[in-house]
């Protein structure tokens, strides 16, 4: 309910701020620009055209609306921060903004709101910027249909695309970021959404949630990140038809849940990840009708989990579907689809007769000593597996799908496009 | 020759000590919270005696770990200076400060320095206040 109530902020927040009623002038140059700014009204339209280069970053400390015709382009010059909002339902639309300083000290972006509420960052494109788009303190803001593109060199020396800190009631949508260090960086950040979003190519993760509760990311795509996306020391957290795509690498996860409670984990679909899902500390999530397919290890599961509930999942492919660290499990596995589960159903009421072990001794010895990875599809680790099948003695015995289907449930996911720039 | 050399390699690993070694950002995870390190100058270590290496991506992490005792193990731990990433300070010389303002990555806010100097800068720059690792996470 409460993003009900969070979207009609933003839809409001969308038909109070372009207020036109200055005459329109454009401004020639970047002091006549800074000037229009300075003199402007409280809710008057700066429209801006052309190039211009700025030494300094702009100051927006009212309400207005700042919107480029045909992308002008604001150069900063690595001098420092770009444009630096601090009011209440300030517009900013349709600017192309690049270079700003990159400092290991100060956190320079190319555009921040402070403390400030009903804001709108629309349509932008962002290059070369240290961090993109940096909200702290603001509330009730939308930030859409930006496109934010990093220069991640060797040294490493990149900022978050999308910054969020101590915010609250933040739309973030159809958003392109690529090459930065997270994607989306969310700490202290509550009853926000993050929806259709495409986060590719970052040298972190695509998206990064510290201490943030009640939070919302749906229908987005994260693609060869360097390490996926993390979910860490967060309550409440839904991540609904999510796409994990090709987070391959040896730290490098699909999602990685770390000290997390009371969460939803629906519909997502996950795809050649070296580990799509980790959990550590994650305890009474649902994790339902998702879909792992090709990836390395389906799903590592710590022994301080505790209360989950992994049903209606499909297993395909993978080389490893359930791995964990301990003997003791306790979170629940029903009604998953495992495509290694090679059991009979004989009255044929869709669920196999027999359970089915999904940890496997040879996963164990991996998680115990990585390098007997060597052996892996080796005669010795079919005999291995075998064996412990028949006489169950190291895995353990309580981590069992009693009720194992014998078809794939027919998941949301697969017939789950993307809908990327249908909306910009 | 060949045979000389071989014998020799065993020699080279012993004459090793344990010490820190630098941090690779983008590459190495920080032991307790599994992030991985982007930003060096907020970053600890932990050399045990054997010379095995735990890096930390901040402060808050290393306190924290040594608390619940998942080290497991003794050994030393190093600060990176706040001010030269590559500068690994000694339990010993260092100042710990704290600040709102620094903004490490799992929000210890507690920062590392050796001299004087870089203290009092810190305290200007940043208002930050000096601390120890028991004050800081306790």
């Amino acid at each position: 309910m409460r993003f009900t109530k969070l979207y009609i902020i933003c839809l409001l927040a969308l038909c109070l701020t372009p207020n036109v009623k200055a005459a329109t002038q454009l401004p020639n140059s970047s002091e006549e620009l800074r000037l229009a700014i300075e003199q402007a009204k409280a809710y008057d339209t700066v429209y801006v055209q052309g190039d211009y280069c700025f030494e300094s970053p702009i100051e927006i400390l009212k309400p207005l609306s700042l919107i480029g015709l045909e992308k002008p382009s604001l150069d900063f010059q690595m001098t420092g921060d770009g444009i630096v909002v601090k009011s209440d339902s300030v517009l900013i639309e349709g600017l192309h903004i690049q270079n700003i300083k990159k400092s290991s000290i100060n956190d320079h972006a190319a555009i921040i709101i402070q403390d400030a509420q009903y804001c709108v960052v629309r349509n932008n494109s962002i290059h070369n910027g240290f961090f993109g788009i940096y909200l702290a303190e603001a509330r009730k803001c939308l930030v859409s249909g930006n496109e934010l593109r990093g220069i991640a060199g060797i040294e490493q020396r990149t900022g978050n695309a999308i910054h969020l800190w101590q915010c609250d009631s933040i739309d973030i949508r159809n958003n392109h970021l690529y090459n930065h260090r997270d994607g989306i960086y969310l700490e202290f950040v509550t009853n926000s959404l993050v929806y259709n979003n495409l986060s590719e190519a970052n040298i972190r993760y695509g998206l990064h949630f510290m201490f943030s509760h009640d939070d919302r990311y749906e229908a987005n795509t994260f693609f060869k990140n360097a390490a996926g996306v993390a979910v860490m020391y967060s309550n409440n957290v839904e991540m609904i038809r999510n796409h994990f795509k090709d987070n391959w690498g040896d730290a490098s996860y699909g999602l990685l849940l770390k000290d997390i409670y009371d969460g939803k984990i629906v519909g997502n679909y996950f795809y050649k990840n070296t580990t799509a899902l980790l959990m550590e500390g994650t305890n009474r999530l649902d994790v339902q009708h998702n879909e792992f397919v090709s990836n390395g290890w389906a799903l590592k599961i710590a022994a301080n989990c505790e209360g989950n509930k992994i049903n209606y999942n499909v297993f395909r492919r993978n080389s490893f579907d359930v791995s964990t660290n301990g003997s003791v499990v306790m979170n629940g596995f029903n009604r998953n689809y495992w495509d290694q589960y090679d059991g009979y159903d004989l009255d044929r009421d869709g669920i196999g007769d027999v359970p089915f072990h999904p940890v496997s001794l040879f996963s164990i010895m991996v998680e115990r000593v990585p390098e007997s990875l060597m052996l892996y599809r080796s005669f010795l680790s079919f005999l291995l597996d075998k064996t412990e099948q028949m006489m169950p003695t190291v895995t353990p015995s309580n981590l069992v799908d009693s009720f194992p289907l014998m078809k794939q449930p027919k998941n949301k996911t697969a017939n789950l496009q993307m809908t990327y720039d249908a909306e910009n | 020759m060949k045979y000389f050399l071989t014998l020799l390699l065993p020699l080279l690993l012993l004459s090793c000590t344990p010490g820190p070694k630098a941090i690779e950002p983008g590459k190495d995870q920080c032991r307790y919270c599994k992030m991985t390190i982007m930003e060096p100058h907020f970053a600890a270590e932990f050399v045990t005696q054997k010379g095995k290496v735990f890096v930390f991506d901040d402060i808050k992490c290393l306190a924290l770990s040594q608390q619940d005792g998942s080290l497991q193990s003794r050994g030393t731990a190093y600060y990176v200076n706040y001010f030269e990433p590559s500068d690994f300070i000694p339990q010993e010389q260092v100042h710990l400060l704290k600040s709102e303002e620094l903004r490490t990555p799992m929000a210890g806010n507690v920062v590392a320095v050796r001299t004087e100097n870089e203290k009092s800068k810190l305290k200007t720059e940043k208002g930050a206040i000096e601390t120890s690792l028991h004050n800081a996470f306790h």
